[in-house]
């Protein structure tokens, strides 16, 4: 897994938890949508074709990357959506380290841990836990709504 | 820029009033303290993140913790208000060459 946040690890202790949390939960609502923007990115694209037959998760995001970076005009629209949703959760992961990492929250890691379990089920398991879009969506809403209330 | 940040995207903050938009930050609160030290408005300050690569509308995404705002009646990560949407994407076509 590479790393997004190069630059955060020092500050992020210094964000509150709410912060910490809504930020978190930024990554998982990109990581949902783009995931559910599979089929219409590219509405006039066809596959292209030959390249890499995909096979598995890991397959579909070589072959996305590849036709991103490599500036095709029409990459395959479902691995484009698959590639930016898998981005953004591996995103909230790295940040949802950062925050287990953080000493103010000790009293909070077993939820922390727990989190995490359950965040990777839901985008790169099998969903054993039976999460939900709307699930994640509520979860992390409460944390956003208590980092921003007093801003004006 | 992106590629060297976040793989496919570019966090950004745009002032709508002042038709300037901070980016290259990790974090759009970041961005939002940059602009708010330049004499921004928070009320006039919303997160946006952009894909490069993305050739239709969807190469802007309407999605920040900053956005949510109670007492503006913003209640989600989006932006509500349409005529905001517009501005800011007015603002960005304006400032990036695609």
């Amino acid at each position: 897994m590479s790393y997004y946040y190069q630059r955060l690890s020092n500050r992020w202790q210094k964000l509150s938890f709410f912060e910490q949390m809504a930020n978190i939960g930024s990554e998982v609502e990109r990581a949902i949508n783009w995931r559910g923007k599979d089929n219409d990115l590219f509405p006039e694209s066809d596959p292209p074709a030959g390249g890499p037959t995909l096979v598995g998760d890991e397959a579909i995001s070589i072959n996305a990357r590849s036709a991103i970076q490599s500036g095709t005009q029409n990459p395959d629209r479902k691995v484009v959506g698959f590639l930016y949703s898998r981005e953004a959760a591996e995103r909230a992961l790295e940040l949802l380290f950062l925050t287990i990492a953080d000493l103010k929250n000790a009293s909070r890691l077993k939820e922390l841990t727990r989190l995490y379990e359950v965040l990777v089920d839901y985008f790169f398991g099998q969903n054993q836990y039976s999460s939900s879009d709307s699930l994640w969506q509520k979860y992390f809403y409460a944390f956003n709504y208590a980092a921003r209330i007093n801003v004006r | 820029m992106a590629e060297q940040m976040f793989g496919s995207l570019v966090k950004a903050v745009v002032d709508v009033k002042k038709g300037i938009m901070a980016v290259d930050g990790e974090l759009h609160s970041d961005e939002e303290a940059l602009l708010l030290g330049k004499g921004s408005q928070q009320k006039d300050l919303w997160g946006i993140n952009i894909y490069p690569k993305i050739k239709n509308d969807d190469w802007i995404e309407f999605d920040s913790m900053i956005n949510l705002r109670p007492s503006l009646q913003n209640l989600s990560r989006g932006v509500d208000n349409l005529d905001i949407r517009r501005k800011i994407r007015k603002i960005v076509n304006k400032l990036i060459e695609k």
